[in-house]
């Protein structure tokens, strides 16, 4: 990615473009984009669960474009971070124990058991979910509840 | 009395040829500097050897002017050129057909080169 500043905006490119028109006239077959006032975007590393990218700005020191990080105002209180974090967490179990609930439906149905495999995951899924809420509700800065990882069953 | 205008008389409808327009329209060349002098020549060639900015004279509307570039360079046309078509390609040879439709103010361009 690549960018200039030109009549008062910073627009960027994911190349140097092939045709580029300024006060000094129709560029064809840019070679040297720096000549030009083109410049690599730099997009810096932050933590995007307490931090966000501001627009766009020259970095004259480095001689880049790039965004500044501006760390999150947080709206929510603590406690009501935690409360959404815990209803975010047991709605990916709930969705896990969606996926066996037909075991269930069958054994009323038909009298056929549920798997000693199915039962112990379900089991497991209790346990690893009530852990995790002890974890979150533990934890005592909003900062903390934010990069709190949620488990993937991807 | 002085003619103030051609009639059939002195220059028969369709009687205009080839060899009878100008240079301007009828003659290549080699661009030894960095002017493009409308007046001149119908097509312009030159092969770049450095960075090169073309400028433009004596444009009329309604002029259109080819112009054969090669040399793996950055070319800069004039600002009043808006390119409608095509890019330059500095490994082989580019037709950049000049269209003047207002004058000096604006040209349009389209850039082409051989099919391969």
């Amino acid at each position: 990615m690549i960018a200039i500043q030109h009549e008062g905006t910073i627009k960027k490119f994911t190349a140097l473009p092939k045709v580029w028109t300024d006060e000094n006239g129709t560029h064809l077959n840019i070679t040297d984009g720096a000549s030009f006032g083109f410049y690599p975007v730099v997009t810096p590393t932050y933590n995007n669960a307490t931090q966000s990218l501001g627009d766009i700005a020259w970095d004259a020191d480095a001689s880049v474009f790039t965004y500044p990080v501006i760390d999150k105002v947080w709206t929510q209180t603590l406690e009501e971070m935690k409360v959404a974090k815990v209803a975010a967490l047991k709605s990916l179990y709930h969705a896990e124990y969606e996926k066996t609930d037909w075991y269930y439906i069958r054994l009323t149905a038909t009298g056929e058991a549920v798997p000693q495999g199915v039962i112990d995951a379900r089991a497991n899924f209790k346990t690893d979910c009530d852990a995790r809420e002890a974890e979150i509700n533990a934890l005592t800065t909003q900062t903390e509840v934010a990069e709190y990882q949620l488990p993937s069953f991807i | 009395m002085a003619l103030t205008k051609v009639t059939s008389a002195v220059l028969n409808d369709d009687a205009v040829s080839y060899d009878k327009l100008g240079a301007e329209f009828t003659t290549a060349a080699a661009l030894s500097a960095s002017d493009v002098d409308f007046s001149t020549a119908q097509v312009f060639t030159k092969t770049l050897t450095a960075n090169d900015t073309l400028t433009f004279s004596n444009v009329s509307t309604g002029m259109v002017k080819d112009l054969v570039i090669t040399g793996d360079f950055t070319l800069t046309l004039p600002a009043s050129v808006k390119v409608m078509s095509g890019t330059y390609d500095g490994t082989v040879s580019n037709l950049i057909q000049i269209v003047a439709t207002n004058g000096a103010t604006e040209q349009w361009a389209s850039i082409s080169q051989q099919a391969v």
